[in-house]
């Protein structure tokens, strides 16, 4: 029964892809349809949650890919997760989208609408894949999907930001994730997914390191430096496409293929033991994730365009999930799952609010915003509220990953990890506290004076409330995503 | 054939291997008629008749070269086949002309080299049938005289399917060919050759007697690898759409043939999944082109602005082909570049391995190239307000991505009964 709601769950965005495109003459119906499917898979979504016991659920096999290898899906929790996240803020997104699009001019938007349900079975089907290859399909389908996305607007902007990240994004996968999968095949005989890693005993340390860093650099939606520049190049693309791109989908699916590269096909245990020049292949992903981390941090306070300053914070809390994975304590793997869906709850409420200042008076920069919290105060109330989320403090959600991750940090001895979180979260605090006093100041800039949130505004703002209230609700009853995270370690070995 | 029986006679045996490539030839040729007959009837006009004829002479011949199991009554249809394709190319007679005599020169030359070959078989064996060949083979000593046979045979039909650096023949007769002529040759010819020398090698003279020529392989897996280098950077450089498609050949000639002559099992599944799967994809590509030269009325790539929203089903079906050469799956591409990249590492071939990646690359780029101005630019307007015929193109590409989610059921009931490893 749940193998036949995973099934439908997955392709209904697919099926909708195909609706939007007939239906391209109807815009009202296109867009009521959208939300109809995308609130039903938010809905089966929660069911299959609902009844799903954590017991190890059967595979569905699709198509035979490859002599020995399938196209196939299974449920677990941490999938789960990522799909619960994705589906629930797609609807949202998607009447932000609607809003948007009429303020800015509605060209395009039938293939907006198709690209946009196609990322989502894309990143449906990352989540649920049963192997190497079946999350390899999808996850090269989602960065094709959001190519036309990000370069919605036909500006030579977006197409500067086009090639760099299909660049970056196609090239590192075919360069460093397919050999990495190959060399996986031929090693372990195998790319499933298995509780323990498939790659144990199969080569010698030092080249299992280097296969880890193919991976982990391979999968370039994860944004490890260097190769995060792909991020702050698509702020060119309309809000919800940034919204999108980092809060629910891309960005989610690359730390989420991470987490499964490292507890699936390595496995916790062989990521400790294998070492390279002396240093564990833990020790180097640790060192790795702490310069991303704390280098997004630095350079986010130099930047003045609002979204920039959201991208570069974004690369750092990505740099954050992986680092939460690679301490590989209980309590700081559950840490990052959790952080999954915190960060995207308070990102998307900061990207939402960005684009809301942008449809009401134009203003991209953060000198721009003088005063503005004093004609739009909702949308600047919601900001400080994601602001908070993403710092780490209470009452938001961002507080409560935070914790735990510097609970399993310091208990398992990485004091060098909580030193460097707490840094991070000081540069964190400094550049988007500067946004909210520059926002509440009391001198207006002159495109402040145009703003305000009547009439159209409100579908752009309406969501933007609901994500904010989710930050702090999530605070108060984490207990959801608490549960999924904690069924997903206690079903990874090696901890 | 004629009442003889074998081995005298001349016979025609489909096994697996052949049924696949008979498949590919009668596919590819009835799409490639179907979608064509606006374009000839256009450029051929009352002429159309000599161009069926030769059409259905040339079909012949892929046919009889897929089917045979007489290595002479090989020679006669390959010559068919040439024949058949110099007249066509050469039938609208203006640049194609001097291409179709390139294509003449170098095609007899590599035919008479394949005559030698077969010549010093016949004289050491006495016998034409192929199978019978592989009996006689296998029990004789190594005789120079068979190393020279298996060298000349080798090379002559290194040149028809154009390995570098013999392939200088191919871009010109392949890109200034007529449309409709193009979309048949560029497809078949080569693969068809491809199968023949996969026939020759692993059917004439066996795995035994390859493992003796071991010190070649390394040389020929090293020469295809520039191949692939060399063709897939000529068509970055090139600027006109059939150009780039058939430089892509010349690389993907390279795939083939590095992946044979890594003689494992990886590399012999993904070589010859390789040559089915990519003959559909260079249908898809030069239908595609024959489509875009209706619309724009040339296919230079500068003037390929706006295609994505003047000729959606055309230019997703280039996309979808553009993924099968990059290597994205679920595409035909992804499998063989997957058998491809596991049997060279598998044999320890790692420059085969780097220029399949690096191919995978520049691909992007060629394609990127391709597709950003006929996404981000507004289409002209002078282009002509044809109805292309899309549905063979769409079939195509609908192939291709069938294939790459089927390919497990493809290769184990084609390749994986008769493979000799």
């Amino acid at each position: 029964m749940e193998n036949m709601l995973l099934l439908t769950v997955i392709l209904l965005p697919l099926l909708l892809t195909a609706c939007v495109i007939i239906l391209s003459r109807r815009p009202r119906a296109r867009n009521a349809i959208t939300l109809i499917v995308s609130i039903l898979v938010t809905l089966l979504v929660f069911f299959i949650c609902d009844r799903f016991g954590g017991s190890a659920a059967e595979r569905i096999s699709l198509f035979q890919l490859l002599p020995g290898i399938d196209l196939a899906f299974r449920i677990d929790s941490a999938g789960l997760l990522l799909a619960a996240v994705s589906s629930f803020l797609w609807p949202i997104t998607n009447i932000y989208s609607i809003g948007y699009l009429e303020e800015s001019g509605s060209a395009g938007s039938t293939r907006y609408f198709a690209c946009f349900s196609l990322s989502i079975f894309a990143t449906l089907g990352v989540a649920f894949a049963a192997n190497l290859v079946t999350l390899y399909i999808f996850y090269e389908l989602l960065s094709l999907a959001t190519f036309p996305l990000v370069g919605h607007r036909k500006h030579i902007d977006s197409q500067k930001a086009c090639r760099v990240y299909t660049g970056y994004l196609l090239g590192s996968s075919l360069l460093l994730l397919l050999p990495a999968i190959v060399l996986t095949y031929i090693f372990a005989g195998s790319v499933d997914f298995s509780p323990g890693g498939i790659l144990k005993g199969t080569a010698s340390g030092p080249v299992l390191v280097l296969l880890l860093l193919m991976f982990m650099f391979g999968v370039a939606k994860g944004a490890l430096m260097p190769l995060h520049v792909w991020l702050p190049s698509a702020m060119v693309a309309p809000t919800p496409v940034s919204a999108l791109l980092h809060a629910v989908a891309v960005v989610k699916v690359g730390v989420f293929s991470q987490f499964r590269i490292l507890s699936s096909i390595f496995g916790f245990t062989l990521l400790k033991s294998i070492s390279l020049a002396g240093f564990s292949g833990q020790q180097i992903l640790i060192v790795l994730t702490v310069i991303t981390m704390v280098a997004a941090d630095i350079l986010a306070l130099s930047q003045n365009v609002i979204k920039r300053i959201l991208a570069y914070s974004t690369i750092g809390q990505l740099a954050y999930i992986t680092l939460a994975f690679s301490v590989a304590a209980p309590y700081s793997v559950a840490a990052g799952l959790m952080h999954i869906a915190f960060h995207a709850f308070g990102k998307i409420t900061l990207f939402l609010c960005a684009g809301a200042i942008f449809i009401a008076c134009g203003a991209k920069q953060v000198n721009e915003i003088r005063g503005i919290a004093w004609k739009m105060p909702v949308t600047m109330s919601c900001f400080a509220v994601g602001a908070l989320s993403i710092v780490g403090l209470p009452p938001a959600s961002g507080f409560i990953s935070k914790w735990y991750l510097l609970l399993g940090a310091f208990s398992h001895g990485f004091h060098f990890v909580f030193y460097a979180v707490i840094i991070s979260t000081v540069l964190k605090a400094f550049y988007l506290l500067r946004i909210l006093v520059i926002a509440c100041s009391r001198e207006h800039t002159d495109c402040v004076e145009r703003a305000c949130e009547q009439g159209r505004i409100v579908l752009c703002v309406a969501p933007v409330a609901i994500t904010a209230i989710l930050v702090v609700v999530t605070f108060f009853f984490s207990e959801m995503f608490f549960e999924l995270a904690k069924l997903a370690v206690s079903q990874i070995q090696g901890l | 054939m004629g009442g003889w029986p074998a081995p005298i006679g001349i016979v025609y045996e489909v096994d697996s291997l052949n049924a696949l490539f008979i498949i590919l030839v009668q596919f590819v040729s009835l799409l490639s008629l179907i979608h064509s007959r606006h374009a000839v009837n256009t450029s051929y006009g009352e002429n159309s008749g000599s161009f069926y004829a030769l059409y259905l002479l040339l079909v012949t011949g892929l046919s009889g070269m897929t089917l045979t199991g007489d290595a002479f009554n090989l020679y006669v249809m390959i010559e068919i086949v040439a024949l058949s394709n110099y007249a066509l190319i050469a039938s609208q007679r203006d640049r194609a002309t001097f291409a179709s005599f390139n294509y003449l020169i170098a095609g007899s030359v590599a035919a008479g080299l394949y005559l030698i070959g077969l010549g010093y078989l016949y004289v050491k064996t006495g016998t034409l049938n192929m199978a019978d060949l592989r009996t006689h083979l296998s029990t004789m000593q190594h005789s120079p005289a068979l190393m020279v046979a298996l060298a000349a045979l080798i090379s002559g039909l290194f040149i028809k399917v154009g390995l570098f650096p013999f392939h200088s023949w191919l871009p010109p007769a392949y890109s200034y060919a007529p449309d409709p002529v193009s979309s048949i040759t560029a497809p078949l010819t080569t693969k068809v050759s491809l199968y023949v020398l996969v026939r020759i090698l692993f059917w004439v003279f066996g795995t035994d007697f390859l493992a003796s020529t071991d010190s070649w392989s390394f040389l020929i897996v090293t020469l295809a690898s520039v191949a692939i280098v060399v063709g897939s950077v000529l068509a970055l450089r090139a600027s006109e759409l059939k150009r780039i498609f058939s430089y892509i050949i010349i690389a993907e000639v390279g795939y083939v043939i590095g992946g044979l002559w890594l003689f494992n099992k990886a590399g012999f599944t993904g070589a010859v999944f390789h040559i089915f799967s990519d003959g559909i994809v260079t249908l898809c590509l030069f239908m595609a082109a024959l489509n875009i030269k209706e619309v724009y009325g040339g296919s230079h790539l500068s003037a390929l602005s706006g295609m994505c929203t003047r000729m959606p089903w055309t230019a997703s079906t280039l996309i979808v082909a553009g993924f099968a050469l990059v290597g994205i799956p679920p595409t035909g591409g992804f499998v063989s570049k997957w058998f491809l990249l596991n049997g060279a590492i598998a044999a320890g071939m790692w420059h085969f391995a780097a220029a399949l990646l690096f191919a995978g690359v520049i691909n992007l780029i060629i394609f990127y190239r391709i597709i950003e101005p006929a996404f981000f630019e507004p289409p002209p307007t002078s282009t002509n307000n044809i109805k292309t015929t899309r549905i063979p193109v769409l079939i195509a590409a609908v192939i291709i991505i069938l294939l790459g989610l089927n390919s497990g059921n493809v290769i184990e009931s084609f390749i994986y009964p008769i493979t000799p490893y």
